[in-house]
């Protein structure tokens, strides 16, 4: 995936299933285009995505994690977004100490209507993270250092 | 245990998909992914050979996991879930993947499409192997029906349900139903009237006994779900009993004021009692009353101003004058001395000066003196109680007044020999003769009013007395009369006075010489009563001195006005610091003062002296006016002890006072204030007498309603100045007592009533009770909740006109006669402001008329959407105008847009007719011809190429249909999203154009989309058999995808319970755990994201089972 | 049973607090020095690792591992007990989840060779010396183990095949473990050694609203002590802490601070907390709630106090030390320089 010359960067994007997910609909029905590396899971709420989602989309190797839900007031569960909101303004500052940028993480308010919308998020944050560079998958690298260190003696020197 | 059997389906779509991703690929790689048994792609997997397939190899291969790839789950989920329950497999044991919308359709090149699908397909993979059966649960639905909004769609929408036996709750904003159809005049393509289609259905709504309507009425929330929807109804007060009301318009005849009428779009006026339109149904009147008028609301007695200003302007003093003294007794009075609050406020300042809202009172007043009418006294039942009021001023006469009114007998005690008190004593005679007070006086005595003069409290009686004499309450309103003293060296030197002292000797005959300097220290409204009456006196410099500067003066305004007039100077910025004088005061020593940075308690900043500036004013006459104070000295010491608190006396709100029984009012409770107050004050504790002595609580607070505050519509208004009250020349007035304002004659009163502005509409003058024999006038209605438990909601809260004045191009609100669409169907209906004569505002019939397609339609500046009706609109308004007029017409489109039944033959029909000219081309502009005062209307003639400006009388604009401007509120409260134009979302824009992602709320008619009247009325139609589709069953499907408690892992923390928006988890707090009402949860797992230990799952969606396809997604 | 138990007790990248604990089980020791024989335990027993060595593999019945594994000499050894071992019981947080070193994770090998022997300010080290894996003298070769990149939880290293959690485990527990072992009567393997509960459902104090405007410290006020401590703005991670530690802190008016590690469903420990404390907070709008949650001071640290080695992400991305290093010009790596 992590291709030396193309960087393909991969994103996971958490839909709410009334909001963003109709509007990625929309976005296909009106055939707008964005990249292929912005996957997405359908939730029925943004307030569904538990914080550990988010994170182990990062240890599996994504190198972006969208979370789309409705606008604020519009929340087909009143105010799941709401609580979408608070976890996300801690979860910035977690992964900041995880060194994972800011631009990785973003979320969005998307409503059913806004097709358009979804493809320039889906466009813009592939961008910015294509120029971020890839994150390394957490899984992979784990793996290498495991090798590394625990299984391959003699390996790393200490300095 | 071996792993579950999945069978993996992928679509091609026809070409939608396979197109794009390379199919055989997917299969192979899917084929190879753990646990699927079985992979196949399908040209169309949801077609029935498709489904066959799944149900087939469910059988055949033993597979108890199904994924689908192809379009999106909210397409064909249920289809595919239905295909698995007749192969025989749970339908929750299906997963999607949807590589249609996200993938085919979106990636730009194949291989990236193929590795997305492929992801996709693991994820939905992964996911499908951690799937568990679920079973739909059903619940008992509420059979009745919620219809919002009358119009055309949601008429339908009800008389169709009601027809098939269910009832039906219509609810709509307006007093009546008919919605925008109602306005209509003709209807294309059949030219049918629209009343005569549409009464004898909103009639049929009035009378179905199925339905109940509620008009005038808002939803204002909705709560609970499909089936089973508690919603809360706003009705607002129409303050006309709908059950009395017998649509007689007795009211709207004598109702005095006049407003634009809406129903006609502005081009008529309507009074405050009012029927909507002719046809109403409910066919019943209403008041439209938006709260208090300013003035009103500013006045602390609550005199209804705007109400006797409406009256006055009919010419009906008695009513005003019977309206004032519900809250105002001394009309005399009071409109002579009161600072009339009420002008500060009054809204017809923003066109441009106040209403002389008092001036009008005083018209009032002296046009009852100079007839020599005595009103009838207040009509109350004998009590058979008596009460004693302590005290003649101004709070205790308005005590006396209402409770005689009331029912009580009132002996009022005077200290004094006549009764007055300040108005008497402190009131100089310039501002209230004093035959009018005695006038006052005589009418409260003939009324029935005991007085006891020269009796004086603790020296003549005492309060224990007036018990044993057998009062039943006693109302203590003995002011606040105690001065308070400079406090500066000389100060008890002769030629010193206090402000009381000085304006009592000079009411009662006794004026001090003042010489020629007179020095007033003070800067209120005592203050600048005793500067104009030493100018009266003879002194030839007058000065009024104030500590801090003129901002902060409590004077009223008017008042330093007139005495800076009569020649008083002021002085701001120096306090006294020592009287000058042996036996007698040669002049006043002040020291200048600086204002703080800082405010005191009462919010203004204080006066502090600049050190060494000190200097001396000499001066004749001393008089002293800066504040007075309660004297409880005629009290006994227990009695005392049990009244004051501090340098105050106790009260509660309604003047209750710790001694049982005894009340109080006016200055001796609030301090020094005005008369107004002090008559409120009266009045108030009026009530709490009448109270007690009948043995009954405290009266509940009287309502006030809020002032009205809205902006007002200001361009239908004309500046007419504020007339001026004539007064006694300056020169004349200095030399005598003499009124200086001499008051207003009929004809300017009337005029000057007439400038109200009537800002709340309804001034409560109270005709129309009086009016209305069916006693169906209610003014004191509130506004009312109802909840209404409903099983299925229908939305038809309709479209409303794009606002031409958007764009100055089309000249609308600018020049006369450029009309918009539904202006044109009011002018050309019959019942319309014209009678449905076709004329221009200055009474000609045109000879020319322009009609504009498209105003703010297809057009990227406004809406880029085509409306739909305009053109067939235009049409029909074209041929109207040649029916009713022998005009030519110009009718300017960019397209014909003619796709209806007949519609096309209609429009064939119309531009064979004679002088009726269709141009191609959008009417870009319309100018006023300076020269000929005609209209211009500028169009590209795109047929002909050439640039035309066209000569017309009239132009009718076809705007746009728009989403109402409350449709984001009305979305939030019913949970329906809004597509990008505005209009309501409907679930599907082909297939399911009435449901919503609400479950069991369906929207029809133009809220959804704009549409003609046929397509309206077939989604009414539409959506009342969505509705019964819905309720007839008896019970309702509902998801199982809900919330579940794993109690043993459960640790009772909390933590779940505020998170779910819906109230269902509640705690067992026996077993310390949490527990989830599956009816109530709709499944949106919040909570499962809350909560910490795990603990809350969310079937369907559980944290397994998306970490598995987040595993998926990024597998590839 | 017949035979004394064999028993090995070691100690790897921990603060030997696990130790202390063991000899906190007070008068009961004499009796695990009845039902066993000990052959390695480093802080209290004169055995060498040769003579672990010499042993059968599978001689041993248990060995208590406390402690991560933060280089190469704590692996050899996990690995050389495991062989030896019948059962691996992973003792205490560090062995299980990481513990309190794995915050070290935070940073890589560079970043604390490079603050401990060049930027404390009491360091004097001119010649830039670092520590060497080996080094020649006179007299032969020396040898120091590897420091890794990271601190690992002990199953990285190793199979575990029971997990005693705590910081330290508490005497009650560990005497329960005792008892298991001896007797036979064990658990399924891979089980952990406590509660399946959160330490929530064992903790007295009363729970009510779960809202909070603000979180504070405990060092700014002295909380109720009948009242659930996060619902007085003290984050508390009994809701996401398996119980089993017999709530000391919390019986001190202290918060949990997470030494158990996870509860078993939960997603991963700080993640959960996380999303728990982050939605008690309210605030008007985003604003304010941002403001609000500033409160929450330090989250990696606070919620992954004891399982950073045990979260998904576990590293930070290096990807971005290595570019922020760049972006600072830093000093080229240091040189192995002979002391």
């Amino acid at each position: 995936m992590s291709g030396k010359d193309t960087f393909e960067p991969r994103i996971v994007a958490f839909l709410c299933n009334w909001c963003s997910y109709t509007a990625a609909d929309l976005a296909g029905i009106a055939r707008l285009k964005y990249p292929g590396n912005v996957r997405i899971i359908r939730v029925m709420c943004s307030g569904r995505v538990a914080p550990g989602f988010i994170l182990k989309a990062f240890h599996e190797g994504a190198d972006g994690v969208l979370v789309g839900g409705c606008h604020p007031g519009d929340c087909h569960y009143l105010e799941g977004n709401y609580k979408t909101l608070k976890r996300k303004l801690v979860m910035d500052r977690l992964l900041d100490q995880f060194g994972i940028e800011k631009d990785r993480f973003r979320l969005e308010w998307i409503s059913g209507a806004e097709g358009e919308k979804l493809a320039r998020v889906a466009n813009e944050m592939t961008e910015r993270v294509r120029r971020l560079g890839p994150l390394g998958r957490t899984r992979e690298r784990l793996a290498r250092a495991d090798a590394l260190e625990l299984r391959n003696e003699g390996g790393a020197a200490s300095g | 245990m071996a792993g579950p059997k999945i069978g993996v389906y992928l679509c091609h779509c026809g070409t939608n998909i396979a197109d794009k991703v390379d199919m055989e690929t997917v299969r192979e790689y899917s084929a190879a992914l753990p646990d699927v048994a079985v992979s196949r792609d399908y040209k169309y997997m949801c077609s029935e050979p498709g489904q066959d397939l799944i149900r087939a190899d469910i059988r055949n291969c033993a597979l108890d996991r199904i994924v689908v790839a192809s379009c999106s789950p909210r397409m064909h989920e249920p289809t595919f879930k239905r295909a698995c329950e007749t192969g025989g497999l749970n339908p929750y044991l299906m997963e999607m993947a949807n590589i249609r919308e996200q993938c085919s359709w979106v990636t730009s090149e194949a291989a990236a499409a193929t590795a997305k699908a492929k992801a996709l397909v693991a994820s939905a993979v992964r996911k499908a192997r951690l799937l568990e059966p679920l079973e739909d649960k059903t619940v008992p639905v509420n059979p009745t029906t919620m219809v919002v909004g009358g119009g055309i769609a949601g008429l339908e929408a009800a008389l169709k349900i009601a027809d098939a036996g269910q009832k039906v709750y219509l609810v709509e904003k307006e007093p009546s139903i008919g919605g925008n159809m109602a306005k209509l005049d003709k209807t294309f393509p059949t030219l049918d009237c629209a009343a005569c289609i549409l009464t004898p259905k909103m009639v049929a709504v009035g009378q179905n006994p199925n339905i109940t309507l509620l008009t005038c009425s808002e939803v204002e929330d909705v709560s609970g779900f499909v089936g089973n929807f508690k919603v809360r109804v706003r009705k607002r007060a129409r303050y006309v009993d709908v059950s009395k009301c017998t649509g007689c318009g007795d009211c709207a005849k004598v109702c005095p004021v006049q407003t634009i009428d809406s129903f006609e779009e502005g081009m008529a006026t309507r009074r405050a009692a009012y029927k909507f339109f002719a046809q109403a149904v409910p066919n019943v009147y209403q008041i439209d009353k938006r709260g208090w008028p300013a003035c009103r609301a500013a006045c602390p007695a609550g005199v209804n101003g705007g109400g006797y200003l409406a009256l006055t302007a009919e010419g009906k003093y008695d009513e005003a004058l019977a309206l004032i003294r519900e809250r105002m007794p001394f009309v005399g009075i009071c409109s002579r001395i009161c600072f009339h609050p009420c002008e500060s406020d009054c809204r017809r300042q923003e066109v441009d000066q106040p209403v002389a809202i008092n001036g009008v009172k005083r018209f009032l007043s002296d046009w009852e003196v100079k007839n020599n009418l005595t009103p009838a006294p207040p009509e109350g039942k004998k009590s058979g109680k008596s009460v004693a009021v302590v005290g003649s001023g101004p709070a205790g006469l308005s005590a006396a007044y209402y409770l005689l009114a009331m029912g009580h007998a009132v002996t009022v005690f005077e200290k004094d020999e006549k009764p007055g008190g300040l108005l008497r004593h402190a009131i100089p005679r310039y501002r209230l003769p004093e035959e009018v007070l005695d006038r006052e006086l005589e009418r409260l005595k003939t009324m029935g009013v005991k007085f006891r003069t020269g009796q004086e409290l603790g020296r003549d009686f005492t309060l224990a007395s007036l018990r044993k004499e057998g009062f039943n309450s006693v109302l203590l309103a003995i002011g606040a009369g105690s001065e308070v003293s400079l406090d500066v060296p000389g100060e008890d030197c002769p030629g010193v006075h206090t402000a009381l002292s000085f304006l009592g000797a000079v009411s009662h005959g006794q004026a001090p010489p003042v010489g020629t300097g007179v020095i007033v220290i003070g800067g209120g409204n005592a203050a600048i009563d005793a500067a104009r009456t030493a100018v009266r006196l003879g002194a030839k410099n007058v000065s009024v001195v104030y500590r801090r500067s003129r901002a902060e003066m409590p004077a009223s305004i008017q008042e330093i006005e007139a005495a800076e007039r009569e020649g008083v100077k002021f002085t701001f910025l120096a306090s006294p610091v020592a009287v000058i004088g042996t036996g007698k005061v040669t002049g006043v020593k002040f020291v200048r003062n600086e204002l703080s940075s800082d405010v005191d308690a009462s919010g203004r900043r204080r006066p502090v002296p600049v050190p060494g500036s000190e200097y001396d004013v000499s001066a004749d006459t001393v008089v002293v006016a800066i504040g007075q104070t309660v004297d409880l000295g005629s009290f006994d010491p227990k009695e005392r002890q049990e009244l004051a608190a501090g340098h105050r006396v106790k009260a509660g709100e309604w003047g209750e006072t710790a001694l049982k029984g005894v009340f109080a009012a006016g200055d001796f409770v609030t301090g020094p204030a005005s008369f107004v107050e002090a008559v409120a004050g009266g009045r108030r504790a009026a009530r709490a007498v009448d109270a007690f002595v009948r043995g009954q609580a405290l009266p509940e607070p009287e309502f006030r309603m809020p002032a009205h505050e809205d902006p007002l519509d200001l361009s239908h208004y004309d500046a007419s100045p504020r007339h001026q009250m004539p007064e006694l020349d300056v020169a004349g007035r200095t030399r005598s007592f003499a009124e200086v304002e001499k008051g207003f004659g009929e004809a300017e009163a009337r005029a000057e009533a007439a400038r109200c502005l009537h800002c709340s509409i309804c001034m409560e003058c109270g005709e129309c009770v009086r009016a209305c024999e069916a006693v169906a006038v209610d003014h004191c209605q509130r506004d009312e909740v109802v909840e209404l438990d409903v099983g299925a909601i229908v939305v038809a809260t309709g479209y409303q006109q794009f606002d031409p004045t958007a764009g100055e191009q089309w000249g609308y609100g600018r020049y006369d006669d450029v009309l918009t669409g539904l202006q044109f169907e009011r002018l050309s209906n019959a019942s319309g402001p014209t009678q449905g004569r076709l004329l221009c505002k200055d009474g000609r019939e045109p000879e020319a008329v322009a009609v504009l397609h498209c105003v703010g339609s297809r057009d990227k500046n406004y809406n880029e959407y085509c409306s739909r009706i305009c053109c067939m609109t235009s049409v029909k308004f074209s041929h109207l105008v040649r029916e009713k007029t022998r005009a030519k017409v110009y009718d300017l489109f960019m397209d014909m847009r003619t796709f209806g039944k007949q519609y096309e033959e209609f429009y064939n029909r119309v531009a064979a007719e004679e002088n009726v000219y269709f141009i191609r081309g959008r009417g870009a502009e319309v100018l006023k011809d300076p020269k000929s005062g005609k209209l211009m209307v500028r169009v590209e003639d795109t047929l002909l190429g050439v640039l035309r400006e066209i000569p017309v009388d009239m132009v009718i604009l076809n705007p746009a249909m728009v989403p109402r401007a409350d449709s984001q509120r009305v979305a939030q409260v019913f949970g329906i999203q809004k597509s990008a134009d505005g209009f309501f979302l409907e679930y599907h824009i082909k297939l399911e154009p009435m449901k919503t992602a609400t479950d069991g709320v369906f929207v029809a008619g133009t809220c959804q989309s704009p549409k003609d009247i046929p397509d309206t009325v077939a989604q009414g139609a539409g959506a009342a058999a969505e509705a019964m589709t819905l309720l007839l069953p008896g019970s309702v499907r509902i998801s199982p995808m809900t919330g579940e408690v794993r109690e043993s892992l459960c640790s009772g923390c909390h933590m779940c319970v505020l998170m779910c928006p819906y109230s269902a988890i509640s705690m067992d707090e026996d077993k310390a755990l949490a527990v989830v009402n599956e009816v109530l949860c709709r499944g949106c797992g919040t909570c499962s994201a809350t909560c910490p230990s795990g603990a809350m799952r969310v079937r369907h969606f559980d944290n397994s089972q998306v970490l598995s396809q987040i595993e998926g997604v990024c597998a590839e | 049973m017949a035979d004394k138990l064999k028993l090995a007790l070691y100690w790897a990248a921990s603060c030997g607090g696990c130790e202390i604990a063991v000899l906190d089980i007070d008068e009961k020791i004499l009796k695990v020095a009845e039902l066993a024989d000990i052959y390695l335990w480093p802080v209290a027993l004169d055995f060498k690792y040769k003579d672990v060595e010499a042993l059968a593999d599978g001689f041993l019945d248990v060995c208590l591992f406390n402690g991560a594994i933060r280089n190469s000499e704590q692996r050899e050894i996990a690995e050389l007990l495991r062989r030896k071992s019948k059962v691996m019981v992973a003792f205490g947080a560090c062995a299980c989840y990481g513990g309190i070193p794995s915050l070290a994770n935070q940073f890589d090998r560079d970043q604390i060779f490079g603050r401990v022997y060049f930027d404390t300010p009491s360091t004097v080290n001119p010649g830039k010396v670092l520590p060497q894996t080996s080094y020649r003298v006179p007299e032969g070769e020396l040898h120091l183990p590897t420091f890794y990149n990271a601190v690992y939880k002990l199953d990285d290293a190793v199979k575990v095949d029971y997990y005693l959690p705590g910081c330290p485990p508490p005497p009650s527990l560990i005497w329960t473990a005792v008892e298991a072992i001896v007797s036979g009567n064990l658990p399924p393997p891979g089980s952990v050694i406590a509660e399946e509960k959160a330490v929530c459902h064992f903790c007295t104090k009363r729970k009510d609203e779960k809202t909070v405007t603000a979180f504070r410290r405990v060092h700014e006020f002295i909380p109720d002590p009948e009242k659930c401590l996060l619902e007085q703005g003290i984050i508390c991670s009994g809701p996401v802490t398996r119980g089993g530690c017999g709530e000391r802190c919390l019986s001190a008016n202290m918060p949990c601070r997470g030494c158990f590690g996870p509860t078993p469903e939960a997603i991963e420990q700080g993640a959960n907390m996380l999303g728990a404390v982050a939605t008690m907070v309210e605030g008007k709008d985003e604003q304010a709630l941002a403001k609000a949650l500033e409160t929450v001071v330090d989250p990696l640290g606070t919620f992954y106090r004891f399982t950073l080695a045990d979260s998904f992400l576990r590293l930070r991305n290096r990807s971005l030390t290595a570019r922020e290093a760049e972006r600072a010009g830093a000093a080229p790596a240091p040189k192995e320089v002979a002391s």
